[in-house]
């Protein structure tokens, strides 16, 4: 019945024909609110999508499809499969070329799950503001000879002497995701890379590492704020690898509207506190890390 | 059996004041009692319940504070700044990786303040993370406001800034052994604000104190009486009600204090409480002891008084008794006592068969003293003879009154069954008493010279009448007095007989004044001057019809014992006032006079000279004839009766004589005032006129006086011619003697009469063989 609150029902009836169009591709906002229901993709991620039906994004995107008027929905995927169940279409990429192929249904409306911003991303998807921030570290089991670095001058310096540390050592890695190596230049300059393939759980690069699988593991910071307290005193962060990164939520390309829409109720959740709220909820101690971040939203 | 109830009952009436004093002390003592008990009680409960209020109170705070600490101590002990450390050790920096820790622990220290409230309010103002070097690591809230926050603090501890009014909870991070820093939260004072409210409707002063004694509470302005709290306060014992000395704390006198400690910080909760609002108006001590005191006060008097009472009856039995039993002028036990002590003697005796002695002892001429004197003196005689007595016996023998001037030792036991022996001990105690009556005795100056008769008889076993033994100590004393006074008499058996015959006598005396002609008159002439026979004196005779004739020396004390005197001086009265009337018919004999003796009693006879009269009326016998012979004793005592009696008969013609001249006391002016006609000079002095100086001076003396006072002079026992020669000289005298005749029945008399011719001097023989064979 939303459909005939809308502005001009012919206008929707406009937009209805087009869904019909597009039944295979993802649907923009006029499409959700037809439809009535918001489907949200997320991995279980940290606290993004804890898994047990809350988390980080997965409250957000509830809170935006309260906000829109819509029913929500959790569809749960993983790093290999989550773009494709956007856009319905498989991604490779290749010498700096990335490539959608095949056909595949589509299975959510939007990602948010921690979902890193990296260039060769949004080069297919269209992302929203910010979300959250992000880097990723150098871990080591407690007892590695290897000892975190001294503060440098500049992030640039710790991150020089972070990939000093690597040297020879297998490093864990899992492709595809914010720990892809590649996203890092850290495939091909002769690191021992141990690419971590038995699943695209993030939460299982601790215990491989610790269960011996390499000598070091790339973590990201979410990821590393829980991990350090679960495995406390049995792994180290050495450094830094990567820049800060931005985590935000990503619509298909032709989702502006929806996307729109997002970034206004974005705006407002940190406004009004819920955002800052949800922050500390599950992610207490990140604003220390990444301050400047924060200290924008206050 | 039944005796001893009674014997319990009358000892209860007897004391029946004094049990009911005492009941009454008694039950006032265990109200005190009581009373002090139970208030003491209330006091204790009320003591009791401000300690108990108090413990609760501080208990508040210090479980407060306890869990302040463990909190504390829990989020140092805690996961987040564990793995903080842990991490920290791995060589993490701040910004890659302990951040995370950091941001633990700010979490959990987010929550504690969040959650911890007292009353919807947070308890923490603010919870800080050290560490070692004293560098917060995560912070909440306020800080404390000094410096060296996490200096080596190796305990949880508690801090109380008094001025800010703040409490700082501390507690060490260890991790490892080591201590890595410091948690520490800060509270507000006025937190405990709630827990220091108090839901008393009394309340005494409470405050809360640091151990400056500053007050953290109340934190109205303090009531004046609270300004001196201070250090003192602080640090007084702990757990006990202490009165508060007026030296130390002079705002506070009267005022109590508690302090109970707060566990676990350096509190104090003080309450203040004065004596009324702790205890109320009750029982002192004092009070109590007062009461207390009273009753006992109470107890004594009723003591005291019962005891007087006690005592004056005591007393007023032992006057009873001693009037019973004792002489009151001496001291000495009387008769009464007496005769019960010969009987407890003689019942000891009689078991022994030992002897005891009975000494009667009279004083020789006491009544002369108590005459002469008067009975002041014959009193105070009495007792120092009484205390000589005493002195002169053992304690064991008593000595006893028996009234007049008699006196009785009992010995009681002398000790052995041999009644020579007896005797001698006896006599040894009869002669130290007359030793020791040698002595004169001074009567208020007057020494006067005391002999005692005594008489001695021993108490016999076989004759335990106690009358007889009295009887028989009487004679034994009048035996002495007999003998010549001052001296000792045993009883004699043959004594006995002669109370019995002493008896008999007396009765047979009485029956023969009865009787005529058993008592007759005697008459012994009396010559004159020139010898003529001018009359006779009439000497009594008494003819027993079994004895004959009983000599006077045995037959007056008879009569006088007998109490017949007066019979017998009036039938001789009568006698010879009727032999007066026969004579006077015949012309030889009617000028005789006949000189009756008359005794002293019978001149005290109120009626006497009446009895004379009437005599003389009714015998018909001329008065003139008749002379009464009194002797001197008669005139000592109520001489103005006597003179009256001599003047009534003398008015009739009745003349007198006085007997034995200068053998008495009675003094010249006596002569002068008595209405005498003649004086009889005593036979003691005619007798030795010839060889005693002495004697011959009196008798001329008396015949002297005679002459002055115009007295006629008879001279008694005249027996020898040279007496009559002698005495002839002097003066015209009368004489009375065996020279001239001795005492004749009226027959004879009057043959003699006839006979009689006057006497010359040279005519003796003639008179001589008349008088033999009258004789």
């Amino acid at each position: 019945m939303f459909w005939k609150r809308l502005p001009g029902r012919r206008l929707g009836v406009a937009l209805a024909a087009m869904l019909a169009c597009t039944a295979v591709s993802a649907a923009d906002l006029a499409d959700i609110k037809a439809k009535g229901e918001l489907r949200h993709i997320g991995i279980r991620y940290a606290n993004f999508v804890t898994g047990t039906g809350d988390g980080f994004d997965v409250e957000i995107m509830q809170g935006f499809a309260n906000k829109l008027g819509v029913s929500y929905k959790l569809v749960y995927s993983d790093f290999y499969n989550v773009i494709r169940d956007l856009l319905g279409k498989d991604v490779s990429r290749g010498n700096g070329e990335v490539t959608l192929t095949g056909d595949f249904p589509v299975k959510g409306d939007v990602i948010s799950t921690g979902f890193t911003l990296l260039p060769w991303r949004e080069s297919i998807l269209l992302f929203s503001e910010p979300t959250f921030p992000s880097q990723v570290l150098l871990i080591a089991p407690a007892e590695s000879d290897l000892q975190p670095i001294k503060d440098g001058a500049s992030l640039a310096d710790d991150i020089r002497e972070t990939r000093q540390l690597i040297g020879a050592r297998s490093l864990l890695v899992m492709e595809r995701t914010c720990l892809d190596p590649a996203n890092y230049g850290l495939t091909g300059v002769g690191v021992d890379l141990k690419k971590y393939t038995k699943s695209a759980n993030l939460n299982e690069m601790v215990p491989a590492l610790l269960n011996g699988d390499a000598q070091l593991a790339l973590l990201d910071v979410p990821d590393a704020i829980l991990d350090l307290r679960k495995w406390a005193g049995q792994i180290k962060v050495l450094g830094p690898i990567s820049e800060p990164q931005t985590l935000a939520t990503a619509f298909p390309k032709d989702a502006p509207e929806l996307r729109d829409a997002f970034n206004a109720y974005l705006r407002e959740i940190k406004a009004s506190g819920d955002y800052d709220r949800l922050v500390d909820k599950y992610y207490p101690g990140i604003r220390l890390y990444f301050p400047q971040f924060f200290a924008k939203t206050h | 059996m039944s005796s001893a109830p009674r014997d319990l009952f009358r000892q209860f009436a007897n004391h029946w004041l004094l049990i009911a004093a005492g009941i009454f002390s008694l039950s006032m003592v265990v109200m005190t009692y009581n009373l002090y008990a139970s208030h003491v009680e209330l006091r204790d409960n009320a003591d009791a319940r401000l300690i108990a209020a108090s413990d609760a109170r501080s208990a508040a705070i210090g479980d407060f504070i306890r869990e302040r600490r463990q909190d504390v101590a829990r989020l140092a002990g805690g996961e987040a700044i564990a793995d903080y450390f842990g991490n920290r050790d791995l060589g993490m920096s701040v910004k890659y990786g302990l951040f995370a820790s950091l941001a633990a622990i700010e979490h959990t220290f987010k929550e504690v303040m969040d959650k911890d409230r007292l009353q919807d309010q947070r308890i923490y103002e603010g919870l800080t993370f050290f560490d070692r070097d004293g560098v917060p690591q995560v912070k909440l809230g306020a800080a404390a406001p000094q410096a060296n926050p996490a200096a080596e603090v190796s305990e949880p501890d508690i801090a109380i800034d008094a001025r800010r009014r703040l409490i700082m909870v501390r507690a060490p991070v260890i991790y490892k052994d080591e201590v890595r820093g410091a948690v520490e939260a800060v509270i507000g004072l006025d937190l405990l604000a709630p827990l220091m409210v108090s839901k008393e409707l009394w309340r005494p002063r409470e405050f809360l104190l640091d151990n400056d004694g500053a007050v953290l509470f109340p934190t109205e302005p303090k009531p004046a009486s609270a300004t001196a709290l201070d250090r003192e306060l602080a640090s007084l014992p702990a757990g006990r009600i202490l009165p508060l000395s007026a030296a130390e704390f002079p705002e506070l006198k009267g005022y109590f204090a508690l302090r109970a400690p707060v566990k676990g910080a350096d509190l104090s909760i003080l309450r203040l409480a004065s004596e009324e609002e702790l205890y109320g108006r009750g029982l002192s001590p004092l009070t109590a002891f007062c009461m207390g005191l009273f009753s006992v006060l109470l107890f004594a008097l009723a003591l005291g008084f019962d005891l007087m009472r006690k005592t004056a009856a005591r007393l007023h039995e032992e006057k009873i008794h001693g009037l019973a039993f004792y002489d009151q002028i001496t001291g000495l036990p009387n008769r009464c006592l007496l005769i019960e002590r010969i009987r407890e003697a003689q019942a000891a005796n009689a078991r022994h068969k030992a002897f005891g002695a009975l000494m009667f002892i009279d004083l020789d001429n006491f009544k002369t003293l108590n005459d002469t004197l008067g009975h002041d003196m014959g009193d105070l005689l009495l007792t120092q003879v009484a205390e000589r007595l005493k002195g002169c016996v053992d304690r064991g023998d008593m000595v006893a009154r028996l009234g007049g001037d008699e006196f009785v030792v009992l010995l009681g036991d002398l000790g052995t069954r041999n009644v020579k022996i007896a005797a001698m001990r006896a006599e040894a105690v009869g002669e130290r008493i007359l030793r020791a009556f040698s002595l004169d005795y001074d009567l208020k100056g007057y020494d006067y010279s005391c002999t005692l008769s005594i008489g001695v008889a021993f108490l016999e076993p076989e004759n335990p009448s106690i009358d007889d033994l009295l009887k028989r100590a009487d004679l034994a004393m009048y035996d002495a007095k007999a003998g010549g006074r001052n001296g000792l008499r045993f009883f004699d058996p043959f004594m006995q007989t002669m109370i019995s015959a002493k008896a008999a006598l007396e009765a047979d005396l009485r029956e023969d004044m009865k009787k005529a002609d058993r008592i007759l008159l005697y008459y012994q002439p009396q010559v004159d001057h020139q010898g003529k026979l001018v009359g006779a004196e009439a000497l009594v005779r008494w003819v027993h019809p079994q004895r004959g004739m009983v000599p006077p020396a045995e037959f007056i004390p008879v009569a006088e014992s007998a109490g017949l005197i007066l019979s017998l001086g009036a039938l001789v009265l009568e006698i010879a006032c009727r032999q007066l009337a026969r004579w006077a018919e015949d012309p030889a004999t009617a000028h005789l006079t006949i000189a009756v003796n008359v005794s002293a009693i019978q001149m005290r006879h109120k009626n006497f000279a009446e009895q004379v009269i009437r005599i003389l009326e009714e015998t018909g016998a001329n008065p003139h004839r008749l002379k009464l012979e009194l002797t001197e004793s008669t005139l000592i005592k109520n001489i103005g009766d006597v003179i009256a009696k001599m003047e009534k008969l003398k008015a009739i013609g009745v003349s007198f004589s006085l007997d034995d001249f200068g053998t008495g006391f009675s003094s010249l002016a006596y002569l002068k005032r008595l209405p005498l006609d003649q004086i009889k000079i005593d036979i003691s002095f005619v007798q030795d006129v010839l060889v005693d100086a002495n004697d011959a001076a009196i008798a001329q003396t008396i015949i002297a006086l005679g002459h002055i006072l115009d007295l006629s002079v008879v001279a008694e026992g005249v027996e020898t011619e040279e007496q009559y020669d002698f005495l002839a000289r002097y003066g015209q005298l009368s004489y009375q003697g065996y020279l001239f005749g001795r005492p004749l029945p009226a027959a004879d008399f009057e043959r003699l009469v006839a006979a009689f011719s006057p006497r010359r001097r040279t005519s003796r023989t003639i008179q001589g063989a008349v008088i033999a064979r009258a004789g």
